[in-house]
């Protein structure tokens, strides 16, 4: 017997462990609020036990196949470096170009009286780990608290949106991906400026939720952050519609959306560490 | 006394190493499609030694623990992992596993039923949520994965035990 107290001498312990699991399921199958409302203390006691735990494995991972390929890297090193090169002047002409485009871009801001519109912190960060579910999505960074990563901070990488930070230990960080099943962002339709929501799906797909009929949406359009809702820095592209089916006996259309960041392969991310820039 | 205080040793080091795995697993970050948390795994194991109540107290920490990683809720992982370990409990006063092949047909069957019950209490949860064929590939592609896992497992086991 392998707990034998329980049964035989503290029969109040097996009522408490009934209460116990009566509450836990209680609280996951009652629910009605977002993902952060339902977040309880305990779920938050053992994610700051795991999540720092992952971060030692990931680092141990990380030092064993550096050794590995820092012998490897020693031999290209030469070529590579002369390649380098070359993509360095290459990148000195574009960057020159650039700067042209900025300042031209400044005047006619400034002629058309433009407010200037402010430049994002960012945080970069490698991804760790992936949610070992088959349902949800999520990865842990390896930025924490100590960065001065804090929930809700928008993730972003060079392609478009990834998600937000859901939550952060001292060493690493949840972030909830925008293709989770409970993941939402307020978008809008490059092309026509049409407002939409964005929701993940249980197999990982985006799609637009409560898309009424009759809305300028079609195949090939670019969507972008909003910026409403106070969560995601607005133009930062999400994805594009790859299909619609409109039911001329339905209320909404259904809408699919190809999104621009390809999870399968993402390894670095850049946390938005201040949003309130955009805000002001 | 001292015969079960080496049981709870044994079931705790079990628990331990499947939290390992899990960690490990959640590392590699494995495609959607093979998911290989080898809960079944441990839910063969828990149906041959532990009791209900055991089970019971045994899955609602591993499932607080699991949901530190993952957003799997922990009273969804808490009532699929016990209803299917009662399944198994009872199916184990017919059936037993013989060799390495039943036990990878076991996994797979453990962890299909296991993912099934979890899809189904999801849609519970999320009722806006859309059926997707695509999620017949994952738990397929899953259990099927988990169950050569299981049959490595197994062998190795065995060799190791009769070294002994």
């Amino acid at each position: 017997m392998l707990i034998p107290s329980i049964q035989s001498r503290r029969p109040w312990l097996l009522v408490v462990f009934v209460i116990v699991i009566g509450l836990e399921l209680y609280f996951n199958f009652s629910f009605k609020g977002g993902l952060q409302e339902r977040t309880r203390l305990i779920d938050r006691f053992f994610g700051s036990i795991t999540l720092p735990v992952e971060y030692l494995i990931a680092e141990i991972k990380a030092g064993a196949a550096n050794s590995i390929r820092y012998s490897a890297d020693l031999l290209n090193a030469k070529s590579e470096n002369l390649k380098l090169k070359a993509q360095i002047q290459d990148q000195k002409m574009s960057l020159h170009f650039l700067e042209e485009l900025r300042l031209e871009n400044e005047r006619l801001r400034s002629l058309l009286g433009f407010k200037e519109a402010q430049p994002l912190s960012y945080k970069p960060a490698k991804i760790i780990g992936k949610d070992p579910g088959i349902f949800f999505r999520t990865v842990i960074i390896d930025r924490g608290s100590q960065d001065g990563i804090s929930e809700k901070m928008p993730v972003v990488s060079s392609r478009g949106l990834v998600g937000y930070v859901l939550q952060s230990s001292f060493w690493s960080s949840k972030v909830l991906l925008i293709t989770d099943l409970n993941s939402s962002v307020d978008a809008v339709v490059q092309r026509s400026r049409t407002r939409a929501i964005v929701g993940g799906d249980i197999d990982g797909s985006l799609n637009l939720r409560f898309l009424p009929r009759r809305q300028d949406v079609k195949a090939g359009d670019v969507l972008v952050t909003s910026g409403l809702g106070g969560v995601f820095p607005p133009g930062f592209q999400i994805g594009t519609i790859s299909r619609v089916k409109k039911n001329p006996n339905e209320v909404l259309d259904e809408v699919d959306v190809d999104p621009a960041v390809d999870f399968d392969s993402l390894e670095e991310v850049l946390v938005v560490t201040d949003l309130s820039k955009v805000k002001d | 006394m001292l015969e079960r205080e080496t049981t709870w040793k044994l079931d705790i080091f079990v628990g331990f190493l499947w939290v390992l795995w899990v960690l490990i697993v959640t590392s590699l970050q494995l495609p959607d499609w093979l998911n290989l948390t080898g809960f079944s795994w441990l839910l063969l194991f828990g149906a041959a030694r532990w009791s209900w109540i055991q089970a019971a107290i045994f899955l609602l920490i591993l499932g607080w623990i699991f949901h530190g990683l993952s957003l799997t809720p922990s009273g969804v992982f808490w009532l699929s992992g016990i209803i299917v370990f009662s399944i198994l409990k009872i199916a184990q006063l017919r059936i037993m596993v013989r060799n390495a092949l039943q036990f990878a047909g076991s996994v797979f069957l453990t962890s299909l039923l296991y993912s099934g019950i979890q899809l189904f209490l999801i849609f519970k949860i999320y009722p806006e949520q859309a059926w997707s064929w695509m999620l017949l590939v994952f738990l397929m592609s899953s259990a099927a994965a988990q169950a050569i896992v299981g049959f490595f497992i197994y062998v190795i086991f065995v060799k190791l035990a009769s070294k002994k």
